[in-house]
């Protein structure tokens, strides 16, 4: 199915009620701007440097460890590489950019996620060190959600340093 | 920093042994290594302890503390000390890409800990820039 029939399929089960509260899935959602995103980091690295990095990371771990386990809980006997595959392709359809997946084993919580427009690296290009920390805590806390384990997440290649792509590797965690 | 899969286990144990010597030598409670993006390299904490809230706040301190010593132009941060009514907090760098948090009990020296957390810091600092 085209990304656009996906988008609009998705669009279709957005509701929004006279209080101006707008839900998808039963969850409230809002349509910001990236720039909403990246200023949050802009600013949080003025005050913490790039202590933020690691905010944003446990933040985005939260957030992907409660997709997991709603993706897991609402299918049941699903396959696991599913639960993830289909949750990256919702996050895709919110403007994330084209996501690609490889060596993914949701079981032992392994898996390469990569993203090849993330808004973090265009909002900061010519860095010397990753900028997707929220995607990279996204990526563990999505796999650690649906396998049950404690997985962590790394970005090994980022736009933001002039890689060509944005890569961020699972692994469990060592300790 | 990159650490090689297969240096992994001795890279890891090196810090290990820093980390227990710092703690014999200064009576601390807890100690935790954090790049200072904040992600935990190592620790010896509690069981209790989340080793990844202690890193983003061992980086956090510092980088709010290097934030304020920035606008106010009074050079570098070598270590924040955190004194509360239960205990006290020390958070310093060790070298360029990482920062140790340690807290230890209201009664501890000070100047004890924070001479064993400088060495440890220092000796951290040469790990980590070794790989």
């Amino acid at each position: 199915m085209s990304l656009r029939k996906r988008f609009d399929e998705q669009l279709a089960r957005l509701v929004i009620g006279e209080d101006a509260v707008m839900q998808l899935e039963g969850r409230r959602v809002l349509v910001v701007s990236a720039d909403f995103l990246t200023a949050v980091l802009r600013a949080g690295e003025k005050v913490v440097g790039p202590a933020i990095g690691g905010i944003h990371y446990l933040a985005g771990e939260l957030s992907g460890r409660g997709f997991g386990e709603r993706a897991r809980a609402g299918a049941p006997g699903a396959r696991l590489e599913d639960l993830v595959v289909n949750v990256m392709a919702s996050l895709e359809l919110r403007g994330l950019g084209r996501v690609e997946i490889a060596d993914l084993d949701a079981t032992a919580g392994t898996g390469i996620l990569r993203l090849k427009r993330s808004p973090y690296a265009d909002a900061f290009p010519d860095r010397d060190r990753p900028a997707c920390h929220s995607l990279m805590g996204l990526w563990g806390g999505l796999l650690s959600g649906v396998s049950g384990r404690e997985i962590t997440a790394e970005e090994v290649f980022c736009r933001a340093k002039g890689d060509p792509i944005c890569e961020i590797v699972a692994s469990p965690r060592t300790e | 920093m990159t650490v090689l899969a297969k240096d992994y286990p001795a890279f890891k144990e090196r810090l290990q042994h820093i980390l227990d010597v710092a703690i014999r030598n200064t009576g601390t409670a807890g100690i935790a290594i954090a790049r200072l993006d904040g992600l935990p390299i190592a620790h010896r904490l509690g069981g209790s302890d989340d080793p990844r809230l202690a890193a983003v706040m061992a980086a956090s301190i510092l980088g709010a503390v290097e934030s304020v010593a920035l606008q106010l132009r009074t050079g570098d941060v070598s270590d924040v000390l955190i004194s509360c009514n239960r205990g006290k907090i020390v958070a310093l760098r060790a070298g360029p890409e990482a920062a140790i948090i340690a807290w230890c009990r209201s009664e501890t020296n000070l100047g004890f800990v924070l001479l064993g957390l400088r060495a440890a810091a220092s000796e951290i600092a040469g790990v980590l820039e070794g790989i």
